[in-house]
């Protein structure tokens, strides 16, 4: 990859990972789970693979899983929140593998809140 | 990335749903997105609503207007005059009467907040930490491009001094001060430290920037580098933090390979390099000068000051050390200039201040708010309350060095100003929020054998005065206090403050001084009734109601 050796490249750099980010196979949905001390600590890596394995076992396309630093609400981890077309996140609290499931299924497939495990203010 | 400015809360208790909240949530989605406004305004849900007739409720913060019963149709109206005109629409208006529940408590703050201003955190938990792209893509590295390419290092300087940046380590020292004098003192090279040694009792403020957002570390680091003359820098982290320490790593490898680090960075003769040091485990390795020496690979000791770091530092050199959350403001407020940084807090301290909260409320975890709310504001909105409706007892700020402030004094403003006047020290920012069922005998024991294992030892005051405070806080909670024992911890507690070499000793008996100042009655308890009333202590021997203190003193009751 290019050196940044100026403001310039700085510019054409933030636009080549723009472009990365979205030539990864269309992507216009966005999961993102807190892998900090924290999350991981309340089982986030299970969840991870539990949204991993759905994903892939269905063949769903069009998503990209981020993986995330904590975003403060440390007593509700694991937190996965999702943005679909654009729309404004929604942030999830306490997804276990199983509030996973529901979730891809719920929401990410058929576009409806789980309204259960949103988590309030913020 | 825009900060927000709008949260829009709107009411999904059962009630509000069967009243069509689902499609209200929806409508004001697609309407706030349609106007493109979904970068400044977030909308969620809140579920205690108290007893409100018209449901659903829309809330609109930071003016704290509640809007009811409010349905699909009226959306458009709402989002179109409230959020985009910024007029109240006195039409939607809920029909006034004594609110109930959460929003009770917000509307006596009218207008006030509550919506966290996230300055230092505002991509934590949004971006991938191990992604330079994703950092790039949330206005990564504008900062540095900005200071080396368009900036001299005297104006690096002057625009830290103008945002009027305290440190965020624990002594509230101003940053752009500390920067003058590294850039000032003789002696080439000069260092630039990150103290990421975090090792405080209930704070992880620092590991959650870490974690979340390594590269603004990194990216301000450098910019401080450049600032101050140096060209190594080094961050000293907490042994525990692997998971930090490897994305640190990463973050560090993959902004050199990009120039972003190393030689000729943005194509300018300056050059700078970040080193790695993970801690052992000692907490006072945090202390700036004892941190210095563990570097050089010394025992973790304290030196003796003047002279301090900014002169004699890292192997003698002028060396700057910042704490972990000092340095993370630095990237936005070059960006965005020191005008907008005074924007967060109040007159005499500017900026957020990101908190820890854990204890007995209903919600713990980090927090990043403006400096200047009151401790009520941070229990009630962001700690959602206390635990099972208990009653506020005190809170601990700043972690085991800290004050205990009482329920009394929960409406001081929380910045440097107001809490120096009240005797208190912010500190590290974890705020350990107590309900009744603590005990204060027992809370300052534990406090204490935390001190009494971290002393380094190197000076007797704290080396014997932490074990010594230990022992007497000891024999009051198992019943075998004397009157003279408080006496003795005033005493012994002064003289540590005043002959202590560090900050530790100096500060370790700061939560008994407190404890003994505003809940005496309750420690003379322990004493002369032989009674915890917070049913903590277990006091052996007869049961409490039978000992009169006058005539049973305690030496003999054991
Ligand atoms: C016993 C002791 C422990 C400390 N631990 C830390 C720590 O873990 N992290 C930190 O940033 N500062 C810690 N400090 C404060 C540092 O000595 C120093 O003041 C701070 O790193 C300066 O950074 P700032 O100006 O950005 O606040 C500690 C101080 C003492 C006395
Ligand atoms: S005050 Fe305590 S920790 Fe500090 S140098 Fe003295 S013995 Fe060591």
């Amino acid at each position: 990859m290019k050196l940044i050796q100026s403001l310039e490249d700085l510019e054409q750099a933030r636009a080549e990972a723009a472009e990365r980010q979205k030539s990864a196979a269309a992507v216009n949905i966005h999961i993102r789970i807190g892998m900090a001390s924290c999350g991981i600590a309340a089982g986030a890596k299970d969840t991870l693979r539990v949204i991993q394995q759905i994903i892939a076992s269905q063949g769903l396309s069009g998503i990209q899983v981020i993986k995330t630093g904590c975003l403060g609400l440390c007593v509700l981890e694991p937190i996965v929140q999702v943005q679909m077309h654009n729309q404004p996140t929604i942030t999830y609290g306490r997804v276990t593998p199983e509030v996973a499931r529901r979730i891809i299924e719920q929401h990410v497939k058929r576009g409806m809140i789980v309204p259960e495990y949103i988590v309030e203010s913020y | 990335m825009k900060p927000i400015r709008s949260m829009v809360l709107v009411s999904n208790d059962p009630v509000s749903i069967e009243h069509g909240a689902g499609d209200v949530f929806q409508a004001l989605q697609a309407e706030i997105r349609r106007l493109g406004l979904d970068e400044e305004v977030r909308v969620s849900t809140i579920a205690d609503v108290g007893d409100w007739e018209e449901t659903p409720l829309v809330i609109i913060y930071p003016e704290a207007v509640v809007y009811s019963p409010v349905t699909a149709e009226d959306v458009p109206v709402l989002v179109e005059e409230h959020l985009l005109q910024g007029h109240i629409v006195k039409s939607l208006l809920g029909k006034m009467h004594e609110p109930v529940g959460e929003i009770a408590w917000l509307r006596a703050r009218l207008g006030a907040l509550p919506v966290q201003q996230r300055v230092v955190l505002s991509r934590a938990g949004i971006i991938d930490p191990e992604s330079l792209d994703d950092y790039l893509l949330h206005d990564g590295y504008n900062a540095l491009g900005k200071a080396l390419t368009r900036m001299t290092p005297a104006q690096v300087i002057a625009e830290v001094e103008k945002s009027d940046l305290q440190g965020r380590g624990g002594a509230g020292f101003p940053t752009g001060r500390k920067w003058a004098f590294v850039r000032s003192a003789q002696g080439q090279p000069k260092y630039v430290i990150c103290n990421a040694d975090e090792s405080e009792p209930g704070t992880f403020k620092d590991r959650l920037i870490l974690e979340g957002d390594p590269f603004s570390v990194i990216e301000a680091m450098t910019i401080a580098g450049y600032a101050v003359g140096a060209q190594e820098g080094y961050i000293y982290i907490r042994g525990e933090y692997r998971l930090a320490y490897d994305r640190l790593e990463n973050a560090i490898q993959q902004a050199t390979q990009r120039g972003l680090l190393g030689e000729h960075i943005f194509g300018t003769d300056f050059n700078f390099h970040i080193h790695l040091h993970a801690g052992a485990g000692a907490y006072i390795c945090g202390e700036e000068t004892a941190l210095i020496e563990s570097i050089e690979g010394k025992r973790g000791q304290p030196r003796p000051r003047p002279p301090y770091p900014p002169t004699y530092g890292l192997w003698g050199k002028p060396t700057l050390v910042n704490n972990v959350e000092t340095l993370a403001n630095i990237p936005p407020i070059l960006r965005n200039g020191a005008e907008w940084f005074h924007q967060f807090g109040t007159e005499r301290s500017r900026g957020t201040k990101v908190y820890t909260i854990l204890g007995n409320v209903n919600f713990t975890g980090v927090i990043e708010v403006p400096l200047g709310i009151t401790l009520r504001e941070v229990i009630e909105i962001y700690g959602k309350g206390m635990k099972r409706g208990a009653q506020l007892k005190l809170v601990q700020t700043g972690g085991s060095s800290g004050s205990i402030v009482p329920a009394s004094l929960q409406d001081t403003p929380m910045d440097f100003e107001s809490w120096r006047k009240a005797g208190v020290s912010l500190g590290s920012g974890a705020l350990l929020i107590c309900d009744e069922h603590t005990c204060v005998v027992d809370l300052a024991k534990v406090i204490l054998q935390f001190f009494r294992f971290e002393s380094c030892a190197k000076c007797a005051p704290c080396r014997v005065g932490t074990q010594r405070l230990y022992e007497l806080m000891s024999e009051i909670s198992q019943g075998r206090g004397a009157p003279e024992h408080l006496d003795e911890i005033l005493i012994l507690g002064r003289d540590m403050e005043l002959l202590s070499n560090c900050g530790l000793g100096q500060t370790a008996s700061v939560a008994v001084r407190d404890i003994l100042k505003y809940f005496r009655d309750e420690v003379e308890e322990h004493i002369y009734q032989r009674h915890c009333r917070a049913g903590v202590c277990q006091i052996p021997g007869l049961p409490p109601a039978e000992f009169s203190a006058i005539q049973q003193p305690a030496a003999q009751a054991d």
